[in-house]
C-alpha cells in the first residue's frame, strides 16, 4: 500500500486516483492514507432504503443492523 | 481531509449506520449522512467498515456486481473520508484494549477514532458503546440531530 500512496499536503487532495494518498491531518496532527475516491453530492439520496427488500424480512425476524454484522464475522470465522 | 471547517464536529461512522441507510430503516441514519454531506458534520470511517458492508451484503446473498456498486456508492458519499489502517494508529492500542476490553473487531473501529481525534463515535452497537464511551462519547444519530430537523 505504501508504495502505491502518494505523500500529499491537505491543499494537494482534490485530485482523482483509485488508490490511497497519505495526508496531513491537521485535526490530530498526523499523516494518515486516505482513500482517495470520487465525491458525488447525490450518492447519498440515491441509495437510500436500496436493500429495503432485506429490511422488511429482517424487521419480520427482529433482526438489527449490528447483529448482521456480528452474523458475517461469525461466518467467517 | 477537512475540506470543510474543522470547527464542525468529526464523526467516526459505524457499519451500522451505512446499513441502516441502505435498508431504509427508521430513524436518522439517513438524515445524518445527508447533513455530513452538506457539511453540517465532518464524517471519517475507516477502511474495514467497507470490508464490514461488504460481508453482511454477501451474507445477503447479494451478487458481486451489486455488492461492488454500493461500496462504490459508500466511497462517493461527500465529506466522509474513509481511512486506512496504518501501523502508527496501533502503538498505543495495547493499553487502551486493557483499559477498555474492547473487542478485537470493535478495536479496528476504535483505534481509528482515537487516532483521528474524533468527536463522536455513531453507533448503534451497545457492545461497543459500553466499552469505549468513557474514552470516546458513541452516540446515535437521534441524539447529534436536532428533534425539529426534517
Amino acid at each position: 500500500m505504501a508504495k502505491a500512496a502518494k505523500n500529499e499536503t491537505l491543499e494537494n487532495t482534490s485530485e482523482l486516483s483509485a488508490f490511497p494518498k497519505r495526508i496531513f491531518d491537521a485535526r490530530s496532527g498526523l499523516y494518515v492514507y486516505v482513500l482517495n475516491a470520487r465525491k458525488d453530492p447525490g450518492s447519498v439520496d440515491r441509495r437510500e432504503g436500496i436493500l429495503s427488500d432485506f429490511a422488511r424480512k429482517l424487521d419480520e425476524e427482529r433482526i438489527e443492523p449490528t447483529d448482521l454484522v456480528k452474523r458475517a464475522w461469525k461466518t467467517s470465522e | 481531509m477537512s475540506r470543510v471547517s474543522s470547527a464542525q464536529p468529526r464523526l467516526y461512522l459505524d457499519t451500522n449506520i451505512f446499513l441502516d441507510h441502505f435498508l431504509g430503516r427508521r430513524g436518522r441514519s439517513s438524515d445524518l449522512l445527508r447533513e455530513i454531506a452538506r457539511g453540517q458534520f465532518l464524517g471519517v470511517t475507516s477502511h474495514f467498515t467497507l470490508s464490514e458492508i461488504a460481508s453482511v451484503l454477501k451474507e445477503l446473498g447479494l451478487p458481486q456486481n451489486r455488492i461492488h456498486s454500493i461500496i462504490n456508492q459508500v466511497q462517493a458519499f461527500p465529506n466522509i473520508d474513509i481511512v486506512f489502517h496504518d501501523q502508527n494508529m496501533f502503538l498505543d492500542m495495547p493499553q487502551r484494549i486493557l483499559d477498555t476490553c474492547v473487542q478485537c473487531r470493535d478495536a479496528l473501529h476504535f483505534m481509528v477514532a482515537v487516532f483521528l481525534a474524533v468527536d463522536n463515535i455513531v453507533t448503534r452497537d451497545l457492545g461497543l458503546k459500553r466499552a469505549v464511551d468513557s474514552v470516546i462519547l458513541c452516540v446515535t444519530p437521534e441524539q447529534l440531530l436536532p428533534s425539529s430537523y426534517v
